[in-house]
Parts: C-alpha cells; structure tokens; sequence
C-alpha cells in the first residue's frame, strides 16, 4: 500500500536539500520535490503536448501562407482588367500591391482576434477532451501572454504580409495593353 | 506648334519564333500640342498598338517615344505612372470602371493616389466634370445601373480630372449607339476646343472626321494621312467626303 504526503516549504529554495535529507532518513519513501513528480508521473504527456503545441505553431504558419497565396494569386488573376485599369490610370505596381496588403491584414486582424476569443473558450474545451483520452482527468491552457498575444500573431502577420506579397507578385507582369485591348 | 508627342520609327511585336507578330514596323509620328489626331485602319492594322506605344502603355522593341520631351524608354515604372496620372487621359471602348465604386468615387481615383491631394477639391472638380458632360445626377449610383453612353461620359470626366496634355481614346464609341456617340463625340470636340490634344483610334469614319488629321494604317504602317481644318460643327458632309474618298484611295 501506498499513500502520498505532501510538504509545503515556507522558503521554496531549501526543496533540493530537504529531498535529499528526507530521502537519507526515510529508505523505505520515495521523496521527490513537486517539480520532479510531475515530470515523474506527466512528463511524457507534457512532453507530447509541448511538440503538439509547436507543431500546431508550424503548421498553423505554413497552412497560413499557402492558403493566402493561393487567395492572392486568385484575387490578382480574377481581377486582372481592373488591376490593368489602375496601372492606365497612374497606380504604380507597389500601390496596388499595398492595396492587397491593406486587404489581408484586415482579414488577418479579424482572424486573430477571432481566434484568440475562440482558443480561450471553445479551444480549452476542444484540447481537453483529446488531451483526456491520454488519462489526464482534467485540462486547462497554461496561456503564456507573450507568446500567445504577441510572439504568434506577429509570426502571423509576418507570413501573411510575406505571402501577400510574393502572391501579388503577378500584379507587375499584367501588362495593360494585353489586359484592355479592345 | 510645339511637339507633345515624337515617334520615331516605332517598332513592336508580339510574340516569339513562329507566332512572332510585328504590329509596328518602323512608324514614325508627331502631334502638337491641342491637336485632335484620329487613326483609322483595318482590325490589325496596329492602331492600337500605336497608341499604346505612344502613351507609354507598351514598352517598343525599337524606336524612341517622346513625350513633352522626355523619353518614355529611359522612364522608370513610378515615373511613367506619374505622367499617365498627371498628363495623360485614357478613354477605352469599354467601361473601364472599377465595378464596387459608385460613379463619383470612379473619377476620383485617380486623383486620389496624389499625396498631396485636397479631398474637397477633388470632389468638386469631379462634380463640375459631370455637370459639364451631363451625368450631374448620377454621382452615388452604381455602375451597374447607368448605361453605356452614362459610363464613357464618366470614363471621360475620370480623364479629364487631372487637366492632362493629351486624352487617348480607343475605339471610344464603339460600344455605343448613334446618338451617344454623336453625343461623346461633342464632348471631345468640346475638349479639343479648350487646348487638349486628343489622339483616337477608330473604324468609324464619321468620329474621325471630327479630328484635324486622319493618319490610315494598315500592316503595322501609316499608309496615308489626310488634315482637315478644326471642326466647325457645320461641315461634316465635306469632311466625310474627303475622309471616305482617302479610306478608298489608302484601301482601307
């Protein structure tokens, strides 16, 4: 038969030698600080969902750029004969290309704050139940802020304004006289 | 006269190896200043190749375009869009309007891309070309909603917002029924009459005997050309003979 004992220490820094002392005088116990029983009963789970997370993090970017180059470049073949009317009228390739670009940052905008509303609430939920088929009873997101409201919207952003970019590339070799001949 | 527009021996392809398709060999060209010039000629003739060219749409395989002096080859990209914006006017056969803007929001848009630009101004010029073209009414409706004749006239006001040197026109009334292009056709005339150089290009005889030189092409070459005097309004039988019996001469 087993049973735990917990311990709180009124100063954190003295666990590694309390560990050790109370492993000396009690060889029948298994003693263990908090931060090595959880890696001792979770790590493989914290693990698992730790390269989860930074593969959702790949993947989440690169699905972001191939689906905004694939919008990009529909966009800029469907509106061909508009964009040759702009470039007759004095719009330079770069003043189009920021016109796309104003485009997908607002989309973007709307996304991510959808998206961060959306992880918060319904997410949690979502990862839980899958994170509960791995014997974990219960699940709550460890948000990191910096991370989570800074570092991946700016990765984001990044690769939209990178994909529009390339995307809209196309712009520059409509030529207007092949688009408007009558 | 002052020159506004040098073409000198103007050569332009299309195309490669076999499908390889010389549409300009070796046109040589001057317009003045305020003056109203109509080409005419054969589809595939290369009129609109030449106006092209000449506007600086169309980079030329060979020759040299001049325009108020500046060589249109040596020009780069925001250089060149800063001349079509600000000294040239563009008419094309279609409607050329951006279908999610209402009319007004249209003819501005050029004017808009100016860094300097007064919005107000803009707007009450733009309202001033309508009332003067006759579309005053129409400033908030949607394209989709006007007709033919109502969206070259506001395809007109788009070109005239910048006060430009030269307005091209391409086949301008060539999607339109007779009354409106008559009605058009009054407008550049009235265009004309007010400095405005203006080149067309069109098969209709009847439009370019509105202008004061008719240049003929066929096989990528003026073949002929023929001046006429300014366009009084009252002599249109006389110009139309002159114009038909050179069509006839040029085989055209």
């Amino acid at each position: 038969m087993w049973c735990v004992l917990s311990a709180e220490l009124s100063d954190p820094s003295l666990v590694d030698g309390k560990v050790s002392e109370y492993a000396n005088k009690y060889n029948f116990a298994k003693v263990s600080g908090i931060d090595g029983y959880i890696a001792q009963t979770f790590g493989s789970t914290i693990r698992s969902v730790g390269k989860a997370s930074y593969a959702a993090i790949a993947v989440a970017l690169v699905i972001t750029i191939l689906i905004t180059l694939l919008f990009m470049k529909m966009l800029v073949a469907k509106y061909r004969y508009p964009i040759a009317v702009m470039k007759a009228l004095g719009f330079t390739n770069p003043d189009i290309a920021a016109q796309y670009m104003s485009r997908s940052v607002s989309v973007l905008m709307i996304g991510l704050v959808l998206g961060t509303l959306l992880a918060n609430t319904l997410g949690e939920m979502l990862a839980g139940a899958v994170i509960s088929s791995f014997g974990a009873s219960s699940f709550h997101f460890a948000v990191n802020p910096l991370t989570s409201y800074l570092l991946c919207p700016l990765m984001m952003t990044g690769s939209v304004l990178i994909a529009t970019r390339i995307g809209t590339s196309g712009a520059g070799q409509i030529k207007i006289s092949e688009s408007i001949k009558e | 006269m002052k020159k506004i527009i040098i073409g000198e021996n103007i050569v332009k392809s299309f195309g490669e190896g076999d499908e390889k398709c010389n549409a300009l060999g070796g046109v040589s060209i001057e317009m003045n200043e305020g003056e109203f010039v109509a080409v005419m000629g054969p589809s595939g003739s290369g009129k609109t190749t030449l106006m092209f060219s000449l506007s600086g749409m169309d980079r030329v395989d060979d020759g040299k375009v001049s325009f108020a002096g500046r060589d249109l080859s040596t020009l780069r990209e925001e250089e060149l869009a800063d001349l079509h914006r600000t000294k040239m006017g563009f008419v094309f056969q279609q409607p050329t309007l951006l279908k999610n803007l209402n009319i007004l929001d249209n003819i501005i848009l050029s004017s808009m891309c100016n860094k300097r630009k007064n919005v107000t101004k803009i707007i009450e010029k733009a309202r001033t070309l309508m009332k003067k073209v006759g579309i005053a009414e129409l400033e908030k409706r949607d394209i989709t909603r006007v007709s033919g004749g109502q969206l070259q006239r506001a395809g007109i006001c788009r070109a005239l917002m910048s006060d430009p040197d030269v307005i091209f026109g391409d086949e301008p009334t060539g999607a339109l029924n007779s009354r409106s292009a008559q009605e058009i056709m009054n407008i550049f005339s009235g265009i004309n009459a007010g400095g405005t150089a203006i080149m067309l290009v069109t098969h209709d005889a009847k439009v370019a005997a509105r202008a004061e030189r008719i240049l003929f092409m066929r096989d990528g070459r003026i073949v002929s050309e023929i001046r006429l005097s300014k366009f009084s309004g009252t002599d249109m039988d006389d110009r139309m003979k002159k114009v038909t019996a050179r069509m006839r001469e040029a085989e055209i």
